[in-house]
């Protein structure tokens, strides 16, 4: 990822985190999404609407057999704002990792 | 997963929930069979007079609509881009394909070419298409279980 690291406080809560990874590689459905982070659909809507406000996520429903669902996808900003938090994690994953064992101090 | 959780538990966080997209995806042997045929019909119908290579084509982009259409409402998600990893090449090795195919199928019409060729192309890619539809969908299993580029 070649994206400049910045830490985004809204995408990096839990659920967040997971729906924006999903949406990285696909456009979900809002029952998809909900079952794979094991949330209620309060609480689903709760994290979309966050997300929609910040100019992250688009929602689009679309009628299906006399019902309608809600399509999610990442948005070019959103996208961007992933793809940032995702390289700040890595850079502060490496600052933090573990010291291999025999690599550490001695003496 | 914690209410701030540090950077490793949170990349951790997201590889387990791109990889977990496609992890049980259990789709019929039908899909293959039917992704292949639209696609050797497209190919195989650069070998028929105007218009109907056009008509052909037109049918076939309705079928693909069709089957985006059946397979969303399946599994509820549709892939939003092309991998620039694995799965892209695998996607680029059938277009680079297709176009070969397509080249010879159009040299039955615009050359007098052989009469069976466009047959062949059509045959040829309805093989290749099919197995690379779970070629690509291996690929792509593994490009998700990575963070994403």
């Amino acid at each position: 990822m070649s994206a400049a690291p910045v830490f985004d406080a809204l995408i990096h809560a839990p659920g967040r985190l997971q729906i924006c990874a999903i949406l990285s590689s696909v456009d979900a459905e809002f029952a998809m999404l909900r079952d794979a982070i094991k949330v209620s659909d309060s609480v689903m809507s709760k994290h979309l609407k966050q997300l929609e406000e910040a100019g992250y996520v688009k929602l689009t429903k679309a009628a299906e057999n006399g019902r309608q669902r809600t399509w999610v996808s990442l948005t070019s900003a959103g996208r961007k704002a992933f793809a940032a938090h995702v390289a700040e994690l890595q850079r502060l994953a490496e600052m933090t990792a573990p010291v291999p064992l025999g690599q550490g101090f001695s003496g | 997963m914690t209410q701030d959780p540090d950077p490793h538990e949170a990349l951790a966080s997201i590889k387990a929930a791109r990889s977990a997209i496609g992890r049980d995806l259990d789709y019929p042997i039908g899909w293959d069979f039917a992704y292949g045929a639209v696609l050797a019909a497209i190919v195989a119908s650069q070998g028929l007079p105007s218009p109907w290579n056009t008509t052909v084509f037109i049918f076939c982009m309705l079928g693909v609509v069709l089957m985006v259409q059946w397979w969303k409402k399946r599994f509820g998600w549709w892939v939003n881009g092309y991998s620039p990893r694995r799965a892209g090449r695998v996607a680029w090795f059938l277009v680079a394909f297709m176009l070969v195919m397509m080249g010879l199928a159009l040299w039955t019409r615009l050359y007098d070419g052989p009469v069976w060729m466009p047959w062949a192309a059509g045959v040829a890619t309805w093989l290749v298409a099919g197995l690379s539809g779970r070629w690509w969908m291996q690929a792509y299993r593994k490009d998700l279980t990575e963070l994403p580029q």
